[in-house]
């Protein structure tokens, strides 16, 4: 796997396929690539995925504070982005830019909210048929605030596009959890889908797990890892780290 | 085994059983009939502890002790299981993980990988299951006879003394309806012990599971009790003699 280290003086990284300067990250071959934020608080970095490859990144973070102000640029590729963050406090923002015919994004979220999260991502439609697919799973926890702002934009000429949108809160007690899905669309032919949902798990899928002699904390835990990992598609690595956290919450 | 005592029952204010009385002794099989929405499902849900139900008055004792004031999993460890008529799609929770918690579960100790495999093969071969549905997501895509096949399954592992059937046949072929039934008849032969509870409002099912008891219920309470018989007649004649009686005795 190819792993990209994101700390506050530099980035690091073990592989050949991208090429680093400043604060751009360049993928120069297909491939899936490990993205981890350590030591850092205020993250700015902008992703290149350009001239037909594909990339799949496995981004995460577990720190106590962070911003955010990341760009992901598609220009002739397709990118997959899985992304888990286990934060006390984040406030972020991300602009995604599809800017060639038939560009592709599948941006796969999902994070266990503890304080208070924003988030806001800008998905610009910058070119013919391309296809962008939004999908947002996360768990608030009680007490917790949760926000997300998703805009995607389409211009009058960029026909036969493709706009997902689907975001999910499941809350446990008390949370302000909120979700703002807007669609700017300025063509007539396009596809477009959006759904939002905050809530509880349904009684009945507590009621059926328990009635296999699960208790009520297995089977809620059961339930929030299978919400999670229906998501992201974490490697070994991730996947280890996001039990450890569901562990820690649902001991 | 089971004894259901003088139990009222409401849901939303609403009565759904009344003074219901039933009495399930070990190894027997009993079948529960009635016509649409008079409270059979409601039965099912509340021995197993739906607490969606309010028990307003009566008791459930199972194998001599009261499990009204338990919770759901405590009395699934205690034997009894509820195959249900709609099992429920759990995106992103594997068959395998589901299967093996519950195991654990029961056991009172975390089962390990092999053990496991070696047991929901036998399982799966003897439900003429395909063996992928083990690692996909829990019912999840299932056809109507894949997830009854896969209640089975869970029946067949967590081995309980007291098997809950509401609406068995419903979404099955006759080919599934055969196989699964076939599978639970041979449980039963495995552990004579085992009682069965049936909750139906079609007879065909019985041609697999012969009962020991018919009762009827019509408005949340038993009105005829008899023998394999009674569920034949009912299949001739349908409930309609039992509205009649029920509103004389119970039509408010």
């Amino acid at each position: 796997m190819n792993k990209i280290f994101v700390r506050r003086d530099k980035i690091i990284s073990n592989s050949d396929n991208i090429e680093i300067i400043e604060n751009k990250i360049r993928f120069l071959n297909n491939g899936k690539y490990l993205v981890e934020y350590s030591d850092i608080d205020d993250i700015n970095l902008e992703y290149y995925v350009s001239n037909e490859i594909s990339v799949t990144l496995f981004e995460s973070c577990f720190l106590e504070n962070i911003k955010v102000n990341n760009k992901y640029v598609i220009n002739n590729g397709n990118l997959v982005v899985n992304k888990f963050y286990n934060v006390n406090n984040v406030l972020e923002k991300i602009d995604i830019d599809l800017c060639h015919d038939n560009d592709k994004l599948d941006y796969k979220f999902s994070n266990i909210c503890k304080n208070n999260e924003e988030y806001l991502i800008n998905i610009n439609h910058m070119a013919k048929s391309t296809n962008s697919n939004i999908c947002n799973k996360s768990i608030a926890l009680d007490g917790s605030k949760l926000n997300f702002v998703i805009n995607s934009n389409v211009g009058r000429e960029y026909e036969k596009s493709i706009l997902n949108q689907n975001t999910r809160i499941v809350t446990f007690g008390n949370s302000d959890s909120k979700i703002s899905p807007n669609m700017y669309i300025d063509c007539d032919d396009i596809e477009a889908r959006h759904g939002s949902v905050i809530g509880t798990f349904k009684d009945d899928l507590v009621f059926y797990l328990m009635s296999r002699g699960i208790s009520y904390k297995d089977s809620v835990k059961l339930l929030v890892k299978g919400y999670l990992f229906s998501n992201i598609n974490a490697d070994n690595d991730l996947r280890e780290k996001i039990l450890n956290v569901i562990d820690m919450y649902w001991r | 085994m089971l004894s259901i005592k003088n139990l009222d029952v409401s849901v939303d204010k609403k009565q759904v059983l009344n003074n219901f009385d039933l009495d399930i002794d070990d190894g027997s099989i009993h079948v529960i009939m009635g016509p649409n929405g008079v409270g059979k499902s409601t039965l099912s849900r509340v021995i197993m502890g739906d607490n969606h139900y309010v028990i307003n008055n009566g008791d459930i004792i199972f194998n001599d002790e009261s499990i009204k004031d338990m919770t759901t999993d405590e009395r699934s460890r205690k034997g009894i299981f509820l195959v249900m008529q709609y099992p429920m799609e759990i995106d992103g929770v594997s068959n395998q993980d589901f299967l093996r918690t519950a195991m654990s579960s029961h056991m009172g100790k975390k089962v390990g990988l092999y053990d496991f495999i070696l047991k929901c093969e036998n399982a799966i071969e003897e439900l003429k299951m395909d063996k992928s549905l083990i690692h996909r997501s829990l019912n999840v895509g299932f056809s109507g006879g894949e997830k009854k096949k896969n209640e089975v399954l869970q029946l067949k592992l967590l081995k309980p003394s007291l098997i809950i059937l509401d609406e068995l046949d419903s979404g099955l072929d006759v080919d599934s309806v055969r196989i699964v039934a076939e599978n639970i008849v041979s449980y039963k032969k495995e552990n004579p012990n085992t009682s069965i509870l049936i909750i139906t409002h079609l007879p065909k099912l019985l041609e697999y599971l012969e009962p020991d008891y018919v009762h009827v219920i019509i408005n949340g309470c038993i009105c005829e009790t008899g023998g394999y018989e009674l569920a034949k007649l009912i299949e001739k004649n349908g409930y309609n003699q039992y509205f009649d009686k029920s509103n004389i005795i119970d039509r408010k």
